[in-house]
């Protein structure tokens, strides 16, 4: 009995040293899996570089130019603009279509979201060349924001939202995306759109700790806008609580934020990687792989423990899956729902060596 | 008039900016236009204005809400991006949004109740939708104005054919 008392006692001792290990161990990956992940992505990027049309764009869009841009430039291997067409012929066509306004983008209904990633793939670039556009593209995207020059109240709902671009819908996949470009390409830390926003989005989340809205669940997760979420009522799934979570960071909330652990807490109690938790028929699967990637890198921890008190190295189990996922020609796509463009194999393949990097990176 | 008023109504009620107005003007114009000449086609179809109007009510609601009541099939048969656009270019709605450069399939109320916007499409551009509208306003007006075809008269009757149209018609 005395024995027993004697090594709980001693593995109880032991439990703060271990969580407080968990807690700042860095990535170790497998030496086999890494060089799979190596080999995935240089084959996703490969087959990008078959799919690019002519003049350097893939699928005839900003958006997925920037994205697959964006997968060579932050890729390990370290590609510049000095590597040739392949770089340097979409970077022209992000620049072609640089409107007047600021705005990076070949339509009208769509401006949020394109400039957003064009500018961060030009951040990518580091090319000094592109700053006056960056900047202008920055101030074009702190414009959609809505707020009292939109005639907004900050106690509506919608207040501090960024919508598509074309009428004053806002969304948190939207805001997720200007965040990320604001944050990528340094915009002031001060800046009154990072509160604005703070403001949207914890008023998009389950939490009626933190959300002055009537919720219609309290989970902590986050559906796609104030009280709507496209697989029901207001449901939370993967790809938003994955961006919320993201966004709340980007805006310059804490991992000690009620509203980061909430949102965190959301993710544990509903980790898979098999299904885009809470959405209907595996819509926004690669959207959610990639936003899960870059919010876990944010967040900093190499593991997740799941409700069941399971531990879950993400970067494994995110990279496992996407191999299992990736087609023989390098490529990967939706096979279930064209829903959010994933039918499209050059969106799915950018975004899956986006998230790929991201498991990779130290 | 009457449609003009509602329309200058509806520009207020959703805060519409004159700039806004202004670009709209032309497409509102067409289908104001288009709509009239529908009515007049329907009148002399139905034989009552009272009965063109439902129907012009009915098809006006039919081709404006394609994205609630058809979008959920487009959506499960996944086609291609031109079937989708055709699908919207057809759509009144696309007409009257054009002029305004308005994404109206990812505002509040067709994002909640049509997966349309959750697809990759194109709008068709203010001037093929105007080119568009202008055709199908001189086709209308062509078949309201075109006179009634006259019922053949028996070939041994000797009697003329009745020059007014409801002197055929009477018993």
């Amino acid at each position: 009995m005395r024995f027993k008392h004697l090594i709980a006692a001693f593995s109880l001792s032991l439990l703060p040293v271990a969580g407080a290990a968990a807690e700042t161990a860095a990535p170790v990956l497998d030496d086999a899996l890494a060089s799979k992940i190596k080999r995935s992505a240089d084959d996703g990027l490969r087959y990008l570089r078959e799919s690019q049309a002519e003049d350097g764009s893939w699928s005839d869009s900003v958006g997925v130019t920037a994205l697959a841009l964006r997968a060579f430039l932050e890729n390990r291997r370290g590609y510049t603009e000095e590597d040739g067409p392949f770089i340097t012929n979409p970077v022209k066509f992000l620049l072609d279509h640089v409107n007047e306004d600021g705005s990076i983008s070949e339509t009208n209904h769509n401006r949020n979201y394109n400039t957003a990633v064009a500018i961060v793939a030009l951040q990518a670039t580091n090319n000094p060349e592109y700053v006056d556009i960056i900047k202008h593209a920055q101030q074009f995207l702190k414009g959609l924001q809505v707020d009292e020059g939109e005639g907004y109240d900050p106690s509506h709902k919608y207040y501090g939202g960024i919508g598509y671009g074309g009428d004053e819908r806002p969304d948190l996949s939207n805001v997720y995306m200007a965040l990320e470009a604001l944050k990528a390409t340094d915009l002031d830390p001060e800046d009154p759109v990072w509160g604005k926003a703070l403001t949207f989005v914890t008023r998009v989340q389950n939490n009626s700790e933190t959300n002055d809205l009537d919720v219609a669940g309290n989970d902590g997760g986050f559906p796609y806008m104030p009280g709507y979420s496209p697989h029901g009522e207001a449901a939370s799934y993967g790809g938003m609580t994955s961006a919320g979570l993201l966004s709340l960071l980007f805006a310059g909330a804490d991992k000690d934020d009620p509203r980061v652990q909430a949102a965190y807490d959301w993710i544990r109690a509903n980790y898979t990687l098999d299904t885009n938790p809470g959405a209907k028929d595996d819509q926004g699967l690669f959207y959610y792989y990639n936003v899960f990637a870059k919010s876990m890198y944010a967040y900093g921890e190499p593991s997740v423990t799941d409700a069941a008190g399971t531990v879950h190295d993400w970067r494994t189990d995110l990279a496992t899956k996407l191999l299992e996922l990736q087609r023989s020609d390098g490529s990967w796509v939706n096979e279930s729902s064209k829903r959010w463009w994933e039918g499209d194999p050059n969106l799915c393949t950018a975004w899956s060596v986006i998230a790929l990097n991201h498991v990779i990176r130290k | 008039l009457i449609a003009a008023l509602m329309w200058l109504a509806v520009a207020g009620v959703f805060g519409l900016t004159s700039r806004t107005l202004a670009g709209a003007a032309p497409s509102v114009g067409l289908m104001l236009y288009l709509l009239g000449a529908l009515a007049w086609l329907f009148r002399r179809i139905a034989g009552s204005l009272a009965a063109a109007l439902s129907w012009l009510m009915l098809a006006s609601a039919l081709a404006a809400s394609t994205p609630v009541w058809l979008g959920p099939l487009i959506a499960r048969l996944e086609p291609d991006r031109g079937t989708i656009n055709l699908m919207l270019a057809g759509n009144p709605l696309t007409h009257l949004a054009a002029g305004t450069a308005t994404d109206y399939l990812r505002s509040d109320w067709f994002y909640r109740h049509s997966p349309l916007g959750g697809l990759r499409y194109d709008y068709a551009s203010s001037a093929t939708t105007l080119t568009g509208y202008l055709a199908a306003c001189l086709l209308t007006s062509a078949a309201a104005r075109r006179p009634r075809r006259a019922r053949r008269a028996p070939a041994d009757q000797a009697s003329p054919r009745p020059t007014n149209p409801r002197q055929e018609n009477a018993p």
